[in-house]
């Protein structure tokens, strides 16, 4: 079917009267000239509505009967256009039809713009679209009815309704462009109203002001001159409004010259130079400067002496607005030469204007939408690429640029260097910047040009910029993982096993009172005879960094491939960081402890180590620190307490043996085995709880909850003081995986405050922190993995494992805590703070400092529950 | 209500304006003498932009004439049509 019809045509042409098919109110103009605009925004919203259930099947058929009818009437559409407009040439808007219709449709066909239009697998997420709705369109002069097809298919392509308002110079041949459109439209099914159009009249200028302003329009998508795309995005109304360019092109030394110059002359004279991203001005090598100019000279052009350019300036750029001269837009280099009285032969492509490199201002670097070229003359490559930036930063950022070279280097400086959209290499910058004809661009009449050029996109505008993407991520579960020294020895005895290592150096890190009860002479003699040893006996309780730096600097040259830790939590961890830093000494200890929410994501890059391994001996049963991949460090400076964390930290080899800790004291012994404890509830109702944490932590509960009352009275015993070590080390191991709660976060602002051993802070905080995961929480800990509030269940089932009995789970959960009372009593050990021998007074001042230090603990994280301020301070009154 | 064979055309993808009309005449018809009409979209699965243009102009006849029109089993496609065109009416009676 021929849509574009003679009598159709005449209908705007020759004769005002309004179209039976369109929503044509000219009549109305009279009574109330934006009366109508009303109704066909009407209209467009319903049609919109109706769009939204569409199918992608539906969409294209639509759509491929758009693209024919633009196609079969490129023709009659160029010839009004030009008619109409006095602008460009018939041929090459015959060529624009063509691209806006056949060469964007090659893009587009296949396109999904309906449901799922891309599936991200690896991050399991899809995008769904949802139509716009109502797009006010604006449509610029140099390219009326293509501009028209263009926007017409992406709109119908994304299932929204589109009205146009077109330049007053263009009006007639946008509504019949429109309108032939629309009817193709309507019989391959589309919605009434899906396209509509402003007419001619003499208050077109307000109408469109109405129209961009109107509550029915949900998008101005706005082409044309810079006030006018500024106008758009000053609607108040979500905008893609793209505007004027000036584009510089760089023609480098090691070009193909006459190559270059032929695109330069097809992409300068397409459609008389209408075209935005057309060339503006070229930067030439020296060195091929006259041959450049020479081969422009072979094809037609003209080369103006310095008296001409006087007198082209003005044609050329208006001297009242300073900017290019619109009578002249689209106009031949033959016309223009002639209005600016330079005799140039008829058939002269380009007018070429040298300007002198001194004069950065002059008025021919703006932008010309005419076959007038500026030429500069570039005395090195960085002269050429500042003179491409001045043409850039004036009036062209964000828009286009074009660079002809074979010299990639020089390529990739200038896409560096140059803001524009679209960098075209080796190509004509007009047809180049159109997409799909030298390239694979979108395909586009509408060039966005990023904040450069006051816009929102620096896309080559296509269906994309026309949908809303939903974005329908699904839920992702974390690996979750389990990880552990590679090897535990864990009996009575298994000090042994130090016969069978193979090390060569041994540099073994303590203190002075391990080294005093005479342990560090059982390690060298259970050490293979051959082996070379070396002892550093530096370390104090809460090791700080000068410790480190002492530990680091006495291995000196001693080349160790093992480090052997033998003491408490603070000699392990000491060990641990003397470690990294002799194997890392460029890594800076302040990058290391920055803090982190999820260790997966944290910001900083832990060095691997490898150069030696970490044999922890534990002579205390509670931290963990054999098996964890934690160390605290105290940096005194600062007043504060670092925590390292990483897998890498965490030792080779535990050898865990009653033997080391039969002479511990009491004291001692009940403060770190109650740390155990905390460690494997805490770890039990973590977020991050697993299967495997979960089965260590109910071993190590029921181990220490029945052995440490007996350890009380029989220091000695070697079994019963193995099974308490173990059961510390199972706990080390599910806290290093699961981590510990708030009971922590509290212990170690208390025990920092007043100077409280870390395993009496946490026993005091016991009951209250049971209590308050038990509730249901005011605000839960969000965790992909954590999918249900399961805290009370757990401390239910840890009830049972310890023997209480119970109908219900408040019962099991208070039986746990009488047990738990039972045993701290047993122990010796105090449930309250006030047991700890702090002043009421004092310790009620200190609360909101205490707070802040909580609220701060990277223990907090991992715990079920998340506290408020006010529950926090709640827990610490209740504590006392 | 709309009889069977009303009933019969309110079904299905509903895009022809013949059966447009017949449903709408029909329905102004009881306006005449119902207070209130039940539009039951149960069986609607696509509508036209006539169809919604009918159904604006039928529920302002049926303000006119004080009548209350229900608009029920709005299927969610339909309902979403109702909602991107905005129309106030035809929101306020859908049931």
């Amino acid at each position: 079917m021929d849509y574009g019809s003679q009598n159709l045509r005449e209908n705007y042409i020759l004769s005002p009267e309004a179209s039976q098919l369109s929503i044509d109110l000219y009549s109305e103009f009279n009574d109330d000239s934006c009366k109508f605009i009303d109704q066909t925004l009407n209209k467009a919203r319903k049609a919109s509505a109706v769009f939204t259930q569409y199918s992608q099947e539906k969409v294209d058929k639509i759509v491929y009967s758009v693209v024919k009818a633009a196609i079969n009437n490129s023709r009659e559409f160029a010839k009004l256009a030009r008619e109409e407009t006095r602008m460009g040439l018939f041929e090459d808007k015959i060529l624009k039809n063509i691209v806006a219709s056949e060469f964007l449709y090659h893009q587009i066909k296949n396109k999904k713009t309906v449901g799922v239009i891309k599936e991200h697998k690896d991050e399991d997420m899809v995008e769904v679209a949802e139509p716009i709705g109502v797009i006010a369109a604006l449509t610029p002069v140099t390219n009326p009815t293509s501009t028209v097809i263009y926007k017409s298919i992406i709109s119908l392509k994304t299932r929204n309704a589109i009205v146009f308002s077109p330049h007053l110079m263009s009006s007639k041949c946008v509504a019949y462009t429109a309108e032939v459109l629309y009817k193709a439209a309507l019989e391959a099914g589309a919605p009434e109203g899906c396209i509509g159009w402003l007419k001619r009249n003499s208050k077109l200028r307000k109408q469109t002001n109405h129209l961009m302003h109107h509550p029915e329009v949900d998008l101005v998508f706005a082409t044309g001159g810079t006030t006018m795309v500024k106008v758009a995005y000053s609607s108040g109304k979500p905008a893609i409004g793209v505007g004027s360019g000036n584009t510089p092109v760089y023609i480098h030394k090691s070009c193909d010259i006459e190559s270059s110059v032929m695109d330069i002359c097809i992409s300068k004279t397409f459609d008389n130079g209408t075209e935005c991203p057309s060339e503006q001005t070229l930067v030439v090598d020296s060195e091929i400067y006259e041959q450049t100019l020479s081969e422009f000279k072979k094809i037609n052009c003209y080369i103006c002496n310095e008296d001409e350019i006087k007198k082209l300036t003005p044609i050329v750029i208006d001297p009242e607005t300073n900017s290019m001269n619109y009578k002249f837009v689209g106009k031949d280099a033959y016309t223009i030469a002639d209005a600016a009285g330079i005799i140039v032969p008829k058939d002269t492509k380009i007018l070429l204007c040298k300007i002198n490199s001194t004069h950065n201002r002059h008025p021919l670097l703006k932008e010309k939408l005419m076959p007038v070229l500026s030429v500069l003359k570039a005395d090195s490559v960085n002269d050429a690429l500042n003179k491409c930036l001045l043409v850039n930063h004036s009036g062209g950022t964000g828009h286009t640029a074009g660079v002809f070279a074979s010299d990639e280097d020089i390529i990739s400086r200038f896409q560096t260097l140059i803001n524009a959209g679209r960098i075209i290499v080796n190509q004509p910058t007009a047809l180049g910047g159109l997409g799909g004809i030298y390239n694979n661009l979108s395909t586009t009449l509408s060039f966005g040009c990023g904040t450069g050029g006051g816009n929102s996109t620096t896309d080559n505008v296509n269906v994309y910029n026309l949908l809303n993407i939903k974005r329908v991520p699904r839920r992702q579960i974390q690996p979750m993982w389990f990880k552990t020294p590679n090897q535990i020895y864990s009996n009575t005895g298994a000090l042994s096993t130090l016969k069978s290592i193979e090390a060569k150096n041994v540099f073994i890190i303590t203190d002075t009172n391990i080294e005093k009860l005479g342990i560090v002479e059982k390690i060298i003699s259970a050490l293979p005879s051959e082996v070379n040893f070396k002892v550093f006996t530096e370390v104090e309780p809460e090791p700080n960094r000068s410790v480190i730096d002492k530990g680091v600097k006495q291995i000196g040259n001693f080349k160790p491939d093992h480090f052997i830790a033998v003491g408490g939590g603070s000699v392990i961890d000491a060990a641990k960081a003397i470690r990294l830093f002799y194997e890392c000494p460029e890594t800076k200890f302040e990058d290391l402890a920055i803090n982190f929410v999820d260790f997966r994501k944290r910001v900083t890059t832990f060095p691997s180590l490898g150069k030696t391994k970490l044999i922890a001996i534990p002579t205390t049963s509670g931290t963990g620190s054999e098996v964890s991949p934690a160390c605290v460090i105290a940096d005194n400076k600062n007043g504060l307490k670092i925590s390292l964390f990483d897998y890498n930290l965490m030792p080779d080899i535990a050898i865990v043996d009653s033997e080391l800790v039969k002479d511990l004291p009491l004291v001692p012994t009940v403060d770190t085995a109650i740390d155990a404890f905390t460690h494997a509830l805490e770890a039990f109702v973590s977020i991050y709880a697993t299967d495997f944490t979960d089965s260590l932590c109910l071993q190590a509960i029921d181990t220490i909850h029945e052995y440490l009352p007996k350890v009380v009275n029989a220091l000695d015993n070697l079994d019963i003081r193995q099974r308490i070590h173990n059961a510390a080390t199972l706990a080390g191991m599910a806290f290093s995986n699961a981590s510990v709660g708030i009971n922590h976060a509290l212990a170690h602002a208390l025990g920092a405050k007043f100077k409280i051993p870390h395993g009496r802070a946490n026993a005091v905080f016991l009951l209250s922190t049971i209590s308050f995961n038990s509730g249901i929480p005011r605000k839960f800990m969000p965790f992909t993995n954590y999918k249900k509030y399961i805290a009370c269940k757990k401390y239910a089932q840890i009830a049972k494992t310890l023997g209480c009995i119970g109908d219900n789970i408040p019962e099991l959960i208070e039986g746990l805590k009488d047990k738990i009372k039972e045993l701290l009593k047993k122990s010796e050990l105090p449930s309250q703070v006030c047991e700890l021998g702090i002043k009421l007074d004092d310790y009620l001042t200190s609360i909101p400092e205490l707070i802040e230090k909580t609220i701060n603990d990277l223990s907090l994280r991992t715990n079920p529950r998340m506290p408020l301020i006010e529950e926090l301070e709640g827990i610490f009154r209740n504590a006392y | 209500m709309l009889t069977n064979d009303e009933n019969d055309l309110l079904q299905g993808e509903i895009i022809s304006n013949e059966t447009i009309n017949r449903i709408f005449n029909k329905l102004e018809n009881q306006l005449l003498d119902q207070k209130e009409v039940i539009v039951d979209l149960k069986e609607v699965i696509f509508i036209s932009v006539y169809f919604l243009e009918r159904l604006e102009v039928f529920l302002e006849k049926a303000k006119q004439l004080d009548a209350i029109i229900k608009i029920i089993n709005v299927q969610p496609a339909i309902y979403k049509v109702f909602r991107v065109a905005k129309i106030k009416a035809i929101l306020d009676s859908v049931s």
